[in-house]
């Protein structure tokens, strides 16, 4: 092997490996869709929690039994999932704690993300919100 | 006129009306001039009997270089750039320290980012070294172009700087207590490509000598 190609063939293999590595973490445009969805999926649970903070807040600080149209509140809030048309869940776990729900495609790249006074668990797709 | 022209001039001319190369290396030093720019003027004509003197050649600067060397320039420090960014997300993904916080997403929109940057790059440094190289063996007298050696040396200075940065920190990261295997493979990615970059640019620039 001649020693004055060696460095341009070294930089050539580290990027080859780089980016072959980089691509298999990644994954394809598919993968990058599916992230854009559940990004989509992630702002309206956070929108969902705020309205149903909004509806308790209106009614006497108690938390509504199931999601319905509050005309008080925010009026943009969706309560189905855009893309597969699937309601998102709401739960009233008890007098000040919530839960609501979505099906997430990437579940594990949501790993932890924060509530205001909740967190997500990324296996069941449901955050846990408590009212204060 | 630089100082450096000017004396060349003088030595052509001395050298013309007849002088010995002692004589005049003797009469600039006794002007003040320093051994180097002495040896250095009296280098910038050939040492033969013919007349008049014979000038060796020069350094010049074309736009053309300017334009080729500049984007290869460019192109491998976009390619180290975002290759040590790339290796370094893959090895923070692979290596995890306890307690690291989760920030997947933001790593794979910046990984997307590095493997876009690098796929239009890195093959653009390799075609245009590739090109380069072919024309400097073609052609020798392309090794005195002064835009190669500025770019060069630039070069051949930051590789040199991050391997000394990269030496700094496993130092510091050793006498921390902190050498663990992440550290170690960050460490080796930087030292491997600063260390061809570095190597490259040394068989690079050397050569090509008569040209000050």
């Amino acid at each position: 092997m001649r020693v004055d190609i060696l460095p341009q063939i070294v930089i050539g293999a580290l990027v080859v490996a780089a980016v072959v590595a980089g691509l298999f973490v990644v994954g394809g445009p598919e993968d990058g869709r599916m992230e854009a969805r559940d990004q989509k999926r992630m702002e309206d649970l956070r929108a969902l929690s705020d309205f149903i903070r909004c509806v308790a807040h209106a009614n006497d600080r108690q938390l509504p039994v199931e999601l319905t149209p509050n005309p008080g509140c925010s009026q943009t809030v969706r309560f189905q999932d855009p893309f597969s048309e699937k309601a998102y869940t709401y739960t009233k776990t008890s007098s000040d704690t919530y839960q609501v729900c979505a099906t997430f495609e990437k579940p594990a790249l949501l790993s932890g993300a924060s509530f205001r006074d909740g967190v997500l668990e990324p296996s069941t797709g449901c955050a846990t919100i408590t009212y204060r | 006129m630089r100082p450096a022209d000017q004396l060349a001039v003088f030595v052509g001319d001395a050298l013309t009306s007849g002088k010995s190369r002692v004589e005049i290396a003797d009469a600039l030093a006794a002007a003040g001039w320093a051994p180097n720019e002495v040896s250095e003027a009296m280098h910038a004509w050939a040492d033969t009997d013919f007349s008049p003197p014979v000038p060796r050649p020069r350094p010049y600067v074309s736009a053309r270089d300017a334009f080729y060397y500049g984007l290869m320039f460019v192109a491998l420090a976009m390619t180290a750039i975002h290759l040590t960014w790339l290796s370094f997300i893959l090895i923070d993904r692979w290596l995890p320290e306890p307690g690291q916080e989760n920030n997947y997403v933001f790593a794979l929109s910046s990984m997307r980012w590095t493997i876009s940057t690098l796929v239009v790059f890195a093959p653009l440094f390799l075609i245009l070294n590739a090109r380069i190289v072919r024309a400097t063996r073609a052609d020798p007298g392309k090794r005195r172009s002064g835009v190669r050696k500025w770019f060069g040396y630039i070069t051949l200075f930051l590789a040199a700087m991050s391997l000394l940065g990269d030496l700094m920190t496993i130092i510091y990261a050793f006498l921390n207590g902190e050498l663990a295997a992440r550290l170690l493979a960050k460490s080796a990615v930087v030292a491997l490509l600063a260390g061809s970059v570095f190597l490259y640019f040394r068989q690079e620039t050397e050569g090509g000598e008569d040209a000050r």
